[in-house]
């Protein structure tokens, strides 16, 4: 059947209709697969890996496809299905991970190190002159951060919070990455100017 | 911790206390158009606000990127002749889950169909066991009914015996009651009879007495003697039959005639027997004299005693004992 012409839409009604399933799936198959099979490959898998996980996003489209409500946001919807099993291979592997290596104590406290500190840290310690300090650090740094422009204050938080890289932040924001370096310069030097007596070391 | 980590970590508390709640996360839908540029500028700056301090909404950020970023030079080509054995694989992979999805349809109707005949089968079963229960029901409803009725004629007619032996039993009882009363009635007619006969044998001996002294006429000798307490010697009272007098009335005179309302005199012989009883007396007269009609015939002559008693009711009292003498003429 020649699929040539038509949207993705018109074809999807015909599928939840029953009508030419199968040249239907084949139209969508063949429009998306080297998109699912390049978001795989983008994840770090693989080939055989990336083809296998191909497979079972198809295999899922089709079975979902009769009950997908609208029809128009069918990329989404293809992104989410495809973004689940990534997500649950991840979390499988993470799992086998975990049950089969025994963590030492010292990587158990590295990992978890970091979000104890900054949860005690926003919520005050327990030992009260290091809380008071601690709270001080940390409205000044709040304060720091408000004077910062909105686009600097953004790029400092995606580079130093979520450790993004300079190409994701300017795809992120919108802007060239030129422009998030000179972000983040800009806003490493302001803050080191009024942080000096808190912080020994400001990076951004 | 380094001077670096630290920095970092005070940031992410910094961080963690600005605005992310599960509302404003970024749906995939919603993703896509902001990797795509396809949002409006207010809509891309709350986004954005968003992103900046949320892990969850960067990562799906960085998926949507990897998804919708078209292919860069350098990526691996996707060959028409790769695509075709893909979809291969997926299709056959698809018809496998079909078969067994129909398999398991498939199953599921003999199941329903065997289901539904094996409730048939028990609803057939269900309306011969209705029928036969309902028979034994009534039946064992009819045999109770008999039985009730049974017990219910055996309890009157046991009812009815006891009834009938208490009415038999009282019968005797009156039976017996009523000849013990026409026992009574007849010794009490008998007593009765007796009393009347000596009442009318005293009637007729009065009556005699009374034609005697009718027959005498004035003859009757009056004797009157006065009783006193002081009194008490052989002689006080003297009687004498002539021999014309067949009766004597003596006249009692006593010192307080009225203290008693009746009065009762025993004659006592020579050996201190009751010759003779005199009961009943009332004072009469102005004296208050107690009149004693005495017959010859029952007295001989001699020496007597007398005692006088007072009565009142059941109470007799001895007021004195007096000499009589009796003479005789021939």
């Amino acid at each position: 059947m020649d699929t040539t012409g038509r949207d993705a839409t018109e074809l999807i009604r015909e599928i939840k209709q029953g009508l030419n399933v199968e040249d239907n799936f084949h139209w969508l198959f063949e429009r998306h697969y080297a998109e699912i099979l390049r978001f795989f490959r983008r994840k770090g898998f693989d080939r055989e890996d990336c083809r296998d996980l191909t497979q079972e996003t198809f295999v899922s489209v089709y079975k979902g496809l009769k009950g997908l409500r609208q029809e128009e946001q069918f990329e989404s919807w293809l992104f989410a299905i495809a973004h689940n099993v990534w997500v649950s291979l991840i979390e499988s592997r993470t799992a086998r991970k975990r049950s089969a290596t025994i963590l030492s104590l010292e990587s158990e406290s590295e990992a978890s190190d970091h979000p104890t500190i900054a949860a005690r840290i926003a919520d005050g310690g327990d030992d009260p002159l290091t809380a008071v300090l601690e709270k001080e650090k940390l409205e000044k740094l709040r304060e720091a951060l408000r004077h910062l422009p909105q686009q600097m204050r953004r790029c400092a938080q995606l580079r130093v919070v979520h450790d993004l890289s300079y190409a994701e932040i300017a795809a992120l924001m919108g802007i060239s990455v030129n422009t998030v370096k000179a972000h983040l310069h800009q806003a490493q030097k302001a803050l080191r100017e009024q942080l000096s007596s808190y912080f020994e070391e400001i990076t951004v | 911790m380094t001077h670096e980590e630290e920095f970092r970590t005070y940031m992410k508390a910094a961080n963690s206390t600005s605005g992310n709640d599960d509302e404003s996360h970024l749906s995939e839908p919603m993703m896509i158009a902001y990797c795509r540029g396809e949002m409006t500028e207010a809509e891309r700056e709350t986004a954005q606000a968003h992103l900046a301090v949320c892990t969850k909404c960067i990562a799906l950020f960085r998926s949507a990127r990897d998804f919708v970023v078209p292919a860069r030079a350098g990526e691996e080509e996707v060959t028409a002749t790769e695509t075709d054995q893909a979809w291969q694989s997926v299709i056959a992979h698809v018809q496998d889950a079909e078969a067994t999805d129909a398999g398991k349809d498939e199953t599921n109707v003999v199941q329903a169909e065997f289901e539904r005949l094996r409730d048939r089968k028990f609803l057939m079963d269900s309306r011969v066991s209705l029928a036969l229960a309902a028979c034994l029901l009534i039946s064992f409803g009819a045999l109770g009914w008999v039985a009730w009725r049974l017990w219910r004629e055996k309890q009157s007619q046991r009812q009815s015996q006891e009834v009938a032996v208490q009415m038999e039993n009282k019968q005797r009882e009156l039976e017996q009651r009523l000849s013990q009363l026409e026992q009574s009635g007849g010794d009490q007619l008998k007593r009765e009879r007796d009393q009347r006969l000596a009442a009318e044998t005293k009637r007729d001996e009065l009556q005699t007495q009374l034609a005697a002294a009718q027959q005498t006429g004035q003859n009757i000798p009056v004797y009157s003697a006065i009783l006193s307490s002081d009194r008490g010697a052989q002689d006080d009272v003297q009687l004498n039959f002539t021999s014309a007098s067949q009766l004597a009335l003596l006249r009692l005179l006593i010192s307080k005639p009225y203290e008693f309302p009746e009065y009762s005199i025993d004659l006592l012989g020579q050996r201190g027997e009751i010759v003779r009883e005199f009961s009943g007396l009332r004072p009469t007269g102005d004296d208050g004299a107690l009149s004693v009609l005495l017959n010859r015939a029952t007295l001989n002559g001699g020496n007597y005693k007398l005692r006088l008693f007072g009565q009142q009711g059941k109470t007799k009292k001895q007021i004195g004992e007096y000499g009589m003498l009796v003479t005789v003429g021939r």
